[in-house]
């Protein structure tokens, strides 16, 4: 064995190639070259056991550290080299992000039904709950009960579809046959909503529909006047149509008294503001609470009705009703 | 009903300009629906622009025979040029003239005109054009001592605002323009000026029995009838006014005597009827019910034939009015009459009401006696009329009245509370003001610091009846929109019910795997039943039926929500939509008892073509009996129920093959599968098409009403073991599983199917299914041996029980 290299020139001239290698390839023979199993430095630390025992100290020393200078240089370099290689690989990967990304199924419930869960969310919050009744109805409970006495002209069968087999069954003209049946039910307090179906025998055009649905509503209970009724549907409205100038004027229902028609500062897809009808109300008629038992002198209560299509029409400026019962997909794709 | 402002305040000395009046009738519950201006419009140019013309000369058009080429002297400086083209144009007239800048009445403005190459400064104008008529022949032509140049204006009766109304039907009484005049009153306090009801000088010879009798044999359905003579009547034009005031509220003028009859009406709210007295049989009045088949010809022309639910005013021989409603020809008012007889009469309202639906017959006259006129007002309009035939046509009126009249009761004087009040509006009103109100609403107010005793006026008996009556006219007066607006401190809470929060949960979880929600009309085409392909006894064929429907596709309330989601697939498909799906959530009606129906809710899909999402790396499979049967467990699975397809049903609507019951907890909850070609076909629609149905009844019955129990699978470890079995192809997936969990005991804890193979690589009648079991216990960890127990023993029943073998 020839004369111990200078370790510190060795180590030095090894950092210098790895650091200057250009690839994976040309670090790799460096390593070969220097750490490699017939590297002069491994070949020098594997035969320190020939060497005089008073260098043995110092060339092991000086040895590894040389060893671990050129290992750290070369997982350097490789780390550079390996980031390198990676990022040039990505941006070789390159994909045109604005392709459509997978899609993912999303259908519709309708606009009517929409509207109904959102008034109904609003009652709940305010205490109503939420009733039904048939659609095939008594006449008693769709007119009678409610102060529309037989020969109305709303019972005639030119307004109201009658069902055969029946006496005086018809399909229900309104959701205020609800009312009727759920104080039968119980006793006050009532605080109730009721949104459902209803038929009236109408040719269908834009505008008319033989089947449409309603929401009624009814309060029942000690102390309830018409400045309740105002503000109950004061609230309601401004909730679900937002904050808008809500207007009630007198006008005439059966089955309850004062009578208002309720409607809302609307303003078109022209920018012209007028008032929009939305919804009847009134303070409950005491022959209708006699009809069901309640006494008219202990309990007051207000009620109220109004169409969810009609709602359903405006909101989205839908100009023809017909447009909502015939399940075109592309009306309904619309409204997610 | 239309209301001529000019005529209103006639009656009511109202301040209030046009646009102010409205809005207050508005907000007290007479509604105006639109405001007409009748008349040239006020503006500031038309004052100038329309003058008074004299024709200076009127020479033929060189190139036109009908048009002629007027001189007109309108004050300015010079005579203008105006082309004209009315016949009866000549030189020496007074006219109206408009000039080029005049707005017309319909909102044009007028230019200069060149008609045949004559140009034309102006247009001479009629009635017609002017809105004082609403026909006319030929220019207006005016008195000659009107100065060229004066302006129209000072002239022309002022432009007319005519309300059009939309009245409450418990208002009859605002029927006539006085009725709405006593309601200015009431809402403004303006002074109402009364109406003479004074006869006119009875002057015509003898008295009213010697020219005609009067038998009211119906006194049910005519609770009053009145009759007067007039002799020496001169049919023939109206004057002026009357006409303007008869179109302004939507009428025609006729002639003078039928015209009064309209105009009475129009200011009263009571019809009226003229006879010629000469044409009556007898003369006599008969009030009676019509012969069944009796026969009448309406001033219309046309013959109609009566019975015995229609009330008639007949002579001595025949009907010569249908009651309250039309006229027959014979007996009416022409240009030779003379003597007539004046009818003023109340009918009974609903009675009216059925005539007029059975006949198809609504007049202004029947409309006003639907409501039911009080007996009291007969004699008002009877006198105003029979003035008017004095006045107009020199009518001579004869002494005496022919009155038959039901007695009624007078109204009982109401007891009105202040409390209660204040307990209804959710104000007090003070008893001086309500006393007020209820006074200028023609009430007799007897006050007191408690209570007021309240006499209502006849005008008032029909509505006006109880407390609450009072209270609604108190607030309406007093102003509703002065209520505060008050939420109530609800004592009650409230939550959706189970099933309504399921139905929620079902629409939202079907919408959001890519369903629209259609809702379809609910009554449909009997027919349905046999493009369903129900046998002819299924009980599904039994349906609620509409007695008066609109239409035979609107027949019957569907017991399937089906049909209708096929008809909107249809028409989806008729426009190129090749794949879709939809839901509908909603009632079937199954006929009970009494002719009343139950009304059971289902939720129904159908998914047709290819759908899903789709895109440049994405494709959909065409639908088929999987789509159909996992969608309905997923449904299901949202509201909590776990169920399973079951082979064997054969719904007739669906692929007799391609179809599984949906069942869980031993309860049919649905059915699934492939739509039948033969249905496909009768609704015109394209396959493949599949429908999903699930009752909500049968979920809401098997859903867990318990919240579910945490089970330990997470801190022990759970196995798997795949088997590859090969089965008959007779034993269902649903069976081999059945017969897995049965032998596989508590430690199984799922046992599913992960593939499915028939073909050349098993033998002729058998699958190769792989079955994964999974076995674990809470808690626990498992031994080898107990877990290969488990697989042995599904293995072995497997065997047992449908020949099973593992294959290799």
């Amino acid at each position: 064995m020839s004369g111990i290299p200078d370790l510190t020139a060795l180590a030095a001239e090894a950092v210098a190639l790895i650091t200057e290698a250009p690839d994976l390839e040309a670090l790799e023979a460096a390593r070969v070259r220097f750490l490699g199993r017939r590297a002069p430095l491994t070949e020098l630390l594997g035969s320190i056991g020939t060497l005089a025992p008073d260098e043995r100290g110092r060339v092991g020393r000086d040895g590894n550290a040389a060893r671990r200078a050129i290992e750290d240089a070369l997982d350097g370099r490789r780390g550079h080299l390996e980031a390198q290689a990676m990022g040039a690989a990505l941006e070789a990967d390159m994909a045109d992000v604005t392709l459509p990304g997978n899609g993912h199924a999303l259908g519709a419930l309708h606009p009517i039904t929409q509207v109904r869960l959102e008034v109904e969310d609003i009652f709940l919050g305010m205490g109503y709950a939420v009733a039904d009744g048939p659609e095939v109805e008594t006449g008693f409970n769709n007119f009678t009960a409610l102060n529309t006495p037989d020969g109305h002209p709303a019972r005639s069968e030119s307004d109201t579809f009658f069902i055969e087999g029946g006496t005086d069954v018809l399909l229900r003209t309104q959701t205020s046959p609800v009312q009727i049946r759920t104080m039968q039910a119980g006793p006050p307090p009532v605080y109730v909503i009721a949104p459902g179906t209803v038929y009236r025998r109408d040719d269908v055009d834009a505008t008319h529909s033989p089947m449409f649905h309603q929401v009624e509503g009814l309060a029942v209970d000690e102390g309830l006047s018409f400045a309740h009724l105002k503000g109950t549907i004061t609230y309601f409205l401004q909730q679900l149509l937002g904050d808008r100038e809500v207007r009630v004027i007198p006008h005439f229902f059966p089955f309850t008294e004062p009578s208002v028609d309720v409607s809302v500062a609307w303003t078109d897809g022209h920018g012209r503001t007028d008032w929009l009808e939305v919804a009847g109300a009134g303070m409950v008629d005491p022959n209708v609470f006699a009809n069901v038992g309640y006494d008219p002198e202990r309990w007051t209560g207000f009620a109220f009705g109004f169409g969810l299509d009609r709602i359903a029409m405006v909101r989205h400026g839908i100009a023809d009703i017909r447009l909502l019962y015939e399940g075109d997909l592309r009306f309904l794709g619309q409204f997610p | 009903m239309r209301l001529p402002l000019e005529w209103l305040r006639q009656h009511v000395a109202t301040d209030l300009d046009d646009r102010t009046l409205a809005d207050r009738l508005t907000a007290t519950g007479t509604a105006v629906e639109r405001t007409i201006t009748r008349g040239i419009p006020v503006t500031d140019g038309n004052r100038e622009a329309f003058r008074i013309g004299k024709v200076l000369t009127a020479e033929p058009h060189p190139d036109a025979d009908r048009l002629r080429v007027l001189s007109v002297d309108t004050g300015d400086e010079a005579p203008r040029q105006i082309v004209c083209g009315a016949a009866n144009v000549a030189a020496g007239q007074t006219v109206a003239v408009a000039l080029p800048g005049a707005v017309m009445p319909g909102g044009q403005r007028l230019g200069t005109a060149r008609l045949r190459g004559v140009e034309s400064l102006g247009m001479v104008l009629s009635e017609r054009e002017l809105e004082i008529a609403e026909v006319s022949d030929g220019i207006m032509v005016l008195g000659d001592d009107l100065p060229a140049g004066r302006s129209l204006f000072d002239v022309l009766p002022p432009p007319g605002t005519v309300l059009e109304l939309e009245l409450t039907p418990n208002r009859g009484d605002c029927q006539g323009i006085y009725g709405i005049a006593r309601e200015v009153h009431a809402i403004t306090g303006a002074p109402l000026h009364a109406l003479d009801d004074s006869l006119p000088p009875a002057i015509g010879a003898g008295t009213v029995g010697d020219y005609v009798s009067l038998r009211v044999e119906a006194p049910d359905l005519c609770p009053r009838y009145m009759a007067r003579v007039l002799l020496d009547v001169a049919v023939g034009p109206s004057p002026d006014w009357m006409v303007r005031r008869l179109e302004a509220a939507g009428m025609r003028s006729i002639n003078n005597v039928v015209d009064i009859t309209n105009y009475v009406m129009l200011l009263t709210a009571q019809p009226l009827h003229a006879f010629d007295l000469d044409r009556l049989a007898g003369p006599a009045i008969v009030v009676r019910r019509a012969g069944d088949g009796e026969r009448i010809v309406t001033l219309d022309g046309q013959d109609r034939t009566l019975s015995g639910q229609h009330l008639v005013i007949a002579d001595a021989e025949q009907p010569a009015v249908i009651a309250g409603i039309f006229g027959a020809a014979f007996a009416e008012v022409g240009p030779d009459t003379t003597r007539v007889l004046l009818e003023a009469a109340t009918f009974d309202g609903p009675s009216i009401i059925r005539t007029s639906l059975g006949l198809g017959l609504r007049t202004e006259s029947s409309a006003r006696f639907e409501k039911g006129q009080p007996t009291d007002l007969p004699p008002v309009a009877m006198a105003i009329a029979c003035r008017l035939l004095h006045e107009v046509a020199g009518a001579a009126l004869v002494p005496g009245v022919l009155d038959e009249r039901v007695p009624g009761d007078a109204p009982a004087p109401i007891t009105l509370r202040h409390a209660r009040v204040a307990a209804i509006l959710g104000v007090p009103v003070g008893a001086g003001e309500s006393a007020e109100i209820l006074g200028r609403l023609g009430c007799r107010v007897d006050r007191g610091d408690e209570v007021h005793g309240v006499t209502v006026p006849w005008w008032r008996t029909a509505d006006l009846i109880r407390e609450i009556d009072l209270i609604e006219e108190v607030g309406r007066v007093h102003g509703l929109d002065r209520i505060p607006a008050r939420l109530p401190r609800v004592a009650a809470q409230a939550s959706l019910t189970p099933q309504q929060q399921m139905v929620r949960r079902l629409s939202r979880y079907a919408a959001d795997q890519g369903l629209s929600e259609a809702i379809t009309y609910r009554f449909v085409p009997e027919h349905d039943a046999d493009r369903l392909n129900l046998p002819a006894d299924d009980e599904r064929r039994r349906v609620v039926r509409i007695a008066n429907a609109l239409s035979d596709e609107m027949a019957v309330m569907r017991r399937s929500l089906l049909p209708g989601l096929l008809r909107a697939v249809q028409r989806n498909q008729a426009h190129q939509q090749r794949d879709g799906a939809l839901f509908e959530v909603g009632r079937t009606y199954v006929p009970a008892a009494d002719g009343l129906a139950d009304e059971p809710e289902e939720i129904t899909a159908v998914l047709f073509g290819a759908p899903g999402p789709r895109g440049w790396r994405q494709v959909t499979a065409d639908v088929d009996v999987w789509t159909a049967t996992g969608l309905g467990v997923a449904l299901a699975a949202s509201v909590g129920v776990a169920a399973v397809g079951v082979a064997g049903v054969r719904e007739p609507w669906l692929h007799p093959v391609r179809q599984a019951r949906l069942t869980a907890g031993g309860i049919v909850v649905g059915v699934a599968g492939e739509v039948h070609p033969l249905v496909l076909r009768a609704f015109d629609v394209k396959g493949p098409a599949v429908s999903v149905t699930l009752r909500i009844a049968a979920l809401g019955q098997v859903r867990p009403g318990e919240p579910r129990r945490y089970v330990d699978l997470i801190s022990v470890p759970v196995s798997t073991r795949d088997l590859a079995v090969l089965v008959p192809d007779t034993a269902t997936a649903a069976h081999v599983l059945d017969i897995a969990r049965e032998a596989g005991g508590d430690l199984l804890r799922g046992a599913e199917v992960f593939d499915h193979y028939a073909g050349d690589q098993v033998p002729a009648g058998k699958v190769s299914l792989a079955v994964r079991l999974t076995i674990a216990e809470p808690g626990r960890t498992l031994t080898d041996q107990e877990i290969d127990g488990v697989t042995a023993r599904a293995m072995a029943a497997l065997g047992d029980q449908v020949g099973a073998e593992l294959r290799s």
